[in-house]
Parts: C-alpha cells; structure tokens; sequence
C-alpha cells in the first residue's frame, strides 16, 4: 500500500512537471497565468515536501499544513481566472462569471466556511471542516458556473472545458474524503487517504495534461463576428437604447 | 451517514457536470448552425416598440368601458391585450438573449477595457430583471396594472448612454 502511494505521489509530481513543461512550449502560460502558478507552486512544494519528509521528518506535519491551506485557498484564485475565460467572448456578459465567483465564495466563506474556525473546538477538527466546506464550495462555483455556461450556451473549448472537468474531478473526489474523513476520523486519514489524494490529483492531472496540450481556439466565434459590423460600442450602446427603451414602456 | 450525504453529493456534482457539458457542447453545436445561416439581429428594430405603446396603452379599453359603457367588451379587450403583452415581453426577452449571446472575437485589450464590463453587465441585469418583474406583473394582475416596474430609482439610462459614448469619441481619429 505504501509502495502504491509512493508511485501515485511521484506520478502526480511527473505529471506536474510534464504540464509545466507543456505550458511553457505551446504559450498556455499567457492564456491561464494563474493555473500554471498553481501547479508551479504544487510541483515545487511537493519536492520541498519530500526532502523535508527525507531530511527531517519531524518537522513534516508542520511545514505541511501551512503549504496545503495556501494551495486551497490559491485554488479559488484558478476558480476566478475560469470564470473570467468563460464569457470572454461576450461583450455584455463579460463579467458575470466573475461577479458569480466572488459573490459565491464572499457569502459562503462568510456564512459557511469561517463559522468552522471560529466555532470549532480542535485544532485538527477545525481544519478538517474548513477543508470540507471549502471544497464544497469550490463544488458549488463550478456547477453554478457549468449551469450559467449552459443557460447561455457558451462553447467552453477544449484548454478551459478541460481544465474545469478536471478541477471538477478533483474537487469531488476531495468532497467525498474529506466528509468520510470528518465522519470516521482522523484514522481513516492514516490509512487511506492520504493515497487516495495524490490519486484524485494525479486523474485531475491527466486530463488537464490531455486537454492543455496544444493551445485550441475557444469557439468558432471568428466566423460568427466575421460577417458582421458590430463592434463593443455599438453593442453597448444598442443594449443602453433597449433599456431606455424598456423604461420608457414601462413608466407609463 | 454525514460520509455517504457527501460522496452523494460528490457524485450528484460530478453527474450534473458532465451532463451540462455533454449538452453545451450540443446546444454550441445548433448555435454553430445558427452563426452559419446568419439571421438579422431584431435589437432597436422601431415597430416592436410601437406595437408595445398600443399594447400597454389603456386608452382603448377606457374608452369601451366608460364612453361605450361596454364592459365586457373592455374586459375581452384586456384579456386579449394581457395575451399580447406576455407574448411580446417574451419575445423581447429571448431577442434580448439572442443579443446577449452575440459574440465578438478577437478582443483587443484597447476594445475589453473600453466596453466597461461591470456597467454593460449591470445594464444587461437591470434590463433581465425589468422584464422579469414585467412578465410577473402581467401574467397577475393584467397589462394595465401599476406594479409594472418603473424602475425610477435607477440611475438615468440616458446618463448611461452618454458615459459610454465618451470614449468612443475620446479614442476615435477624428476626435483629435
């Protein structure tokens, strides 16, 4: 068992390098800039991880939790660049991924996330509930995000539509260990998550691997826009005119 | 129990994840369709705002009731005009998803920074909720009732429409 989890670790940390690697060939870097500072910043604490696990093993746990709340929380910086390539497409709209995103993690970190710090007990406790819940809510940001994409019918394209089914992948697979984690204890932890972990991140990678590959356009929007004249300010200024329009009507 | 309440969860997630991709990637393919065989765009077409004035205007119903003393012609007239209106509210509603749907690309960073993302967003919401309210208070009480949002509290749109001009004539060659 501890062989497997080593392999799965050193497989995910492959795979990070193999990622980086690719995003800095195909210029990914400049379309997700905040993704690939993640993944640096998971590739690099990983190798400190291990030489701190080879070289000093008893301060691991405390040099490990401080760096995984940091790349919890830098994950909801990815969720904000999703969601800002989502409807970068469209003038009117071009916002609203983000406008979701901050209005979803402000009120939950605030009725939902916080409350765990401030009202639990334990010191493991508190943390193992602060994770649960932000994973829940990173659950809830993407879905939302997926519906509203749905609701307007917006071509993901293969870089962002992969990038969110993997977060996706890894973001329930954690929601589902972390809440037996909660309920059976921290020994279920010792035994296996700690190797179902790496596992979830290393099927993440994969497919961020597959579908970051090469750089693709984002939709087939070029022939759409081709053939017409319409340009940011005219499409402002004919929605301005609709809602003073619309007003008007309804003032009668 | 709280473990399995989160890996269905978990589960439930994942499931609702692939299938809104499986059907974006399917409605996008009807869209491509659609940008294929272009079709005119109706956004500030006159005669939808002209038929409106006729169908949210009570004059005619007024003038059945109390100069005709016809009251139950006026109430056929309402109910007709009530149909006309839900009618007409939703085709704006969806000609204004249409609109919203429209894409542009390639952006430069000159054009994304003069657009005004966060107004033009709270522009496209306030005009989404207006008609929500709209439909909500047609589908009650009738298309002639005074809970039709007015929205006065809002600031101006003309206010609006002028702010958004500026840069365009700021950045324009003939401006300078």
């Amino acid at each position: 068992m501890i062989t497997l989890g080593l392999i799965t670790s050193y497989c995910a940390v492959l795979l990070e390098g193999l990622l980086i690697v690719r995003g800095a060939t195909n210029r990914l870097f400049r379309q997700f800039p905040l993704f690939y500072s993640y993944v640096i910043y998971a590739f690099g604490g990983t190798l400190v991880m291990y030489f701190i696990h080879w070289r000093y093993p008893q301060m691991y746990s405390s040099a490990f939790w401080p760096w995984y709340l940091v790349s919890i929380l830098a994950e909801f910086a990815i969720l904000l660049e999703i969601s800002d390539h989502i409807f970068q497409s469209f003038p009117l709209i071009r916002k609203l991924g983000r406008a979701l995103t901050v209005l979803i993690s402000a009120g939950l970190g605030l009725f939902y996330m916080l409350p765990t710090i401030l009202a639990s007990t334990g010191r493991s406790r508190a943390i193992s509930s602060f994770l649960l819940r932000s994973f829940v809510t990173k659950a809830i940001i993407l879905a939302v995000l997926f519906y509203t994409a749905h609701l307007y019918d917006t071509a993901l394209g293969r870089n962002l539509g992969g990038l969110m089914l993997g977060f996706c992948i890894y973001v329930a697979v954690n929601v589902a260990m972390m809440g037996s984690a909660q309920a059976f204890g921290s020994a279920l932890f010792a035994r296996i998550i700690w190797f179902l972990e790496p596992l979830a991140f290393a099927l993440c990678e994969v497919v961020w691997l597959i579908s970051l590959w090469n750089l693709s356009p984002t939709l087939s929007v070029q022939k759409v826009a081709a053939g017409t004249d319409w340009d940011s300010q005219a499409v402002s200024l004919g929605l301005t005119r609709f809602n003073s329009e619309l007003s008007k009507i309804l003032h009668k | 129990m709280i473990s399995f309440i989160y890996s269905a969860i978990a589960i439930a997630f994942l499931l609702v994840v692939l299938l809104l991709s499986v059907k974006t990637r399917s409605s996008h393919q009807r869209r491509k369709w659609a940008a294929d065989n272009p079709a005119s765009l109706k956004i500030g077409n006159g005669r939808w705002l002209h038929l409106s004035e006729r169908i949210f205007d009570p004059a005619d119903v007024h003038w059945l009731a109390e100069e005709l003393s016809l009251p139950n012609l006026a109430q056929s007239l309402t109910d007709s005009r009530k149909r006309l209106a839900i009618c007409w509210l939703e085709a704006l509603q969806s000609s204004f998803d249409e609109f919203v749907r429209f894409p542009q690309y390639p952006l430069t960073d000159e054009v994304a920074a003069s657009a005004g993302g966060w107004q033009l967003l709270w522009l496209t919401l306030r005009f989404k909720l207006s008609v929500s309210c709209a439909l909500f208070v047609v589908k009650w009480f009738g298309p002639y009732h005074r809970l039709i949002p007015s929205f006065s509290w809002l600031p101006s749109s003309q206010n609006s429409e002028r702010r958004l001009r500026r840069p365009a004539f700021a950045n324009s060659r003939s401006a300078r």
